[in-house]
């Protein structure tokens, strides 16, 4: 933990984009007086650099923690099926609800396909069942996913071509553990254009009202970078705010903190620029988005969207989403009216 | 609803069939030596002059111990079988027999084929259920609280008698999660026993260090007077079952709770238990064998109704009470199993 604090320091120390020092400690010390407490929020979420929106409109930690964990936002029954891959998985094959085909599963060694169940032992065993499902289905990328297992960790990505070699550095982590296999699913071309190697996801927040109807609160688009197959930001990848109203990204391309607290104005391995890129099926992966959420009717979920060449599919859904990064989206809770009724009453 | 509960201090004082006084103590103090705690759990039943063998039982701590034990259960079966919905999906997926799920509910949102009903009021259930019961051409159907156990928030509703069913359910419906499954159609023998609910099959099962599944005890419960569920905390009482013979042995006991009656036969209909034949009692160890290798938690207690047409598994608890089923079995602590449990939690 020392070592990634005193990273992050000589990181802010040598952000060329950063506000002048003197700038930098006014404003943190006009929010220390206004949030009553230290805003940390203003370097993780890059309020030191030039150019950002008003740090007093986002929330800080506490605040985005007083919304996701009151007792008035957690539902254990729907945050049980959002928490577990497989339990979602299953649950949206038996609604109806569009998401990635699961081919298998593992529960430790027992290995779960087409209703059959096989104890595996080793790692020769272990690929040996991948290649049934290669050749079973005919699928040309495999994701393993962790069942229990945020951010990006615990997934890997297995081809035909995936050596003896990654199955036996596998093996010892798939047998402890319990994983979902699931079909790649294939990306829209123009949002493989400006990242090709991951799916590119976009996190589009949900709001069940008290009423029962869905608003979406925020919303960005990630990016994998380099040769990384995820595109999560705490895994190093990148993230872009999204103008709702038009489903367009916005100008900047950002890592976190740790990654280097870098600004892109295009992506940083194809070069693509980011702003005023139109998100195919925009609106459609909004409307999903509000099917799934009624569905699922935790009071707010973070949805992990794909967009297909045939139109978007939910990857997965979060019950505690980082309300802050899609805050961008909409410069700030306290310039969005719904916020104003989640305040109220939680 | 359930029989009202009992003191169960009076009903320990009012018993005519417990032992002398002198010997309670003396082998209250045998207990605390040898289990190292003080023996409560004596007082459930093992001072009755029939218990000979009362060291041969599980004592409180050595309970709680094995139904907590990390290496006994992982999170990611326990996300399956806590949750009656995804236990449900799950054993549908894998084909493993259990009630159809016809429709669920997360407080008001309603989901049935697919679709989402929004249920505010008693008229919109009455509707609600109306066209389920239309579409789909069983009489009844049995709705159970998702995260619940012991019996408790379950209901019976008939299409003839909607609406005062729901009268009875509309407010703990709407403000609760409900899994809304077919009624299973007992066994015409069962019925013979107690046809007022369905009388289930408990079965414990463990898996040992090498892998290899063993069913520890069973017993069956039954339901009384107009209760439409069987358990024991419901004001049921259970029978044990010779799993060699496939048959009932000679007594059931009700839960101190609920006044501590053993019985050789059902108050209802003086039914004698002792050498009743369970039909499909082979199948139903078979059952529960394949259930566990889809489910491979190293000890579960699992519930299975008989049909006419063999096993269904109910539901399974990840947490059962040791308590009956180590009296149906007669003492835990001589089945041979049993002492390397005990070993593996010391």
């Amino acid at each position: 933990m020392l070592k990634k604090n005193i990273r992050r320091i000589h990181i802010l120390i040598n952000d060329k984009d950063r506000k002048p020092w003197l700038l930098i400690c006014k404003e943190v010390l006009e929010l220390t007086i206004h949030k009553r407490s230290f805003p940390l929020y203003y370097f993780g979420r890059f309020f030191y650099k030039k150019g950002t929106p008003n740090a007093k409109d986002f929330m800080n930690t506490k605040e985005c923690d007083s919304i996701l964990y009151s007792p008035k936002t957690e539902r254990n029954q729907t945050k049980s099926i959002l928490n577990n891959k497989l339990y979602f998985s299953l649950f949206c094959q038996s609604n109806s609800m569009a998401t990635c085909e699961l081919l298998a599963y593992n529960l430790y060694n027992s290995f779960f396909y087409k209703s059959q169940c096989r104890t595996i032992h080793n790692a020769t065993e272990f690929y040996n069942f991948c290649c049934l499902l290669f050749k079973d289905g005919k699928n040309k990328r495999i994701f393993i996913k962790r069942s229990e297992s945020m951010g990006g960790k615990g997934i890997f990505l297995l081809t035909p071509s995936s050596t003896k070699e990654e199955y036996n550095k596998l093996w010892p982590i798939i047998e402890k553990n319990a994983f979902i296999f699931e079909k790649a699913i294939e990306q829209h071309k123009s949002v493989s254009a400006i990242y090709p190697n991951s799916i590119n996801t976009i996190r589009i927040e949900t709001y069940y009202t008290k009423d029962g109807s869905i608003e979406v609160l925020g919303g960005l688009m990630r990016f994998g970078s380099g040769e990384s197959v995820i595109d999560n930001v705490s895994s190093g990848g990148l993230y872009v705010s999204i103008n709702m109203e038009k489903g367009i990204l916005m100008k900047y391309g950002k890592t976190d903190l740790h990654s280097g607290a870098h600004r892109y104005i295009s992506h940083p391995t194809t070069n693509f620029v980011f702003l005023g890129f139109q998100i195919p099926y925009f609106m459609e992966a909004i409307d999903l988005c509000k099917n799934f959420a009624k569905k699922i009717p935790n009071r707010i979920i973070g949805w992990d969207v794909a967009i297909t060449p045939d139109g978007p599919i939910i990857i997965e859904g979060n019950h505690n989403p980082g309300l802050f990064l899609g805050e961008f989206s909409y410069n700030g809770y306290k310039n969005k009216r719904i916020f104003k009724e989640i305040i109220q009453e939680l | 609803m359930g029989k009202p509960k009992q003191n169960r201090l009076l009903v320990f004082l009012r018993d005519k069939n417990k032992k002398n006084y002198f010997q309670i103590i003396k082998e209250c103090i045998h207990l605390a030596i040898l289990k190292k705690e003080i023996p409560f759990y004596y007082f459930k039943y093992l001072y009755r002059k029939n218990v000979v063998n009362y060291t041969d039982f599980v004592s409180t701590k050595e309970a709680n111990r094995i139904k907590h034990k990390d290496v006994f259960h992982k999170e990611e079966h326990l996300s399956i079988i806590s949750n009656k919905l995804s236990f449900s999906q799950y054993l549908e997926e894998n084909n493993i027999p259990t009630p159809k799920l016809i429709s669920h509910n997360f407080g008001k949102n309603f989901i049935w084929n697919g679709d989402v009903h929004i249920v505010n009021s008693k008229n919109d259930l009455i509707d609600f259920f109306g066209k389920v019961f239309d579409q789909y051409d069983k009489e009844s159907l049995f709705l159970k609280p998702i995260g619940l156990y012991g019996g408790i928030g379950c209901y019976l509703i008939n299409k003839k008698t909607l609406s005062k069913d729901i009268s009875e359910c509309a407010d703990f419906l709407i403000n609760n999660s409900c899994i809304h499954q077919e009624v299973i159609v007992q066994h015409s023998e069962i019925n013979k026993i107690h046809p007022g609910c369905i009388n289930t099959v408990r079965m414990e099962t463990f898996i040992d260090k090498k892998g290899e599944i063993h069913i520890l005890s069973a017993l069956m419960r039954f339901g009384i007077g107009k209760s439409i569920v069987d358990n024991a905390y419901s004001g049921g009482f259970y029978v044990g079952i010779d799993l060699e013979k496939g048959c009932l042995k000679k007594i059931g006991h009700q839960y101190m709770e609920f006044g501590g009656a053993t019985l050789t036969r059902h108050p209802d209909n003086n039914f004698v238990f002792e050498g009743f034949i369970i039909p499909y009692c082979q199948e139903i160890c078979s059952l529960v064998t394949k259930a566990v290798e889809f489910l491979p938690d190293r000890y579960i207690g699992w519930d299975i109704a008989i049909s006419e047409d063999g096993p269904v598994i109910i539901e399974a608890n990840e947490y059962p009470s040791i308590f009956i089923t180590d009296i149906a079995y007669g003492g835990y602590l001589k089945h041979p199993i049993y002492k390397d449990i005990i070993k593996e939690v010391s």
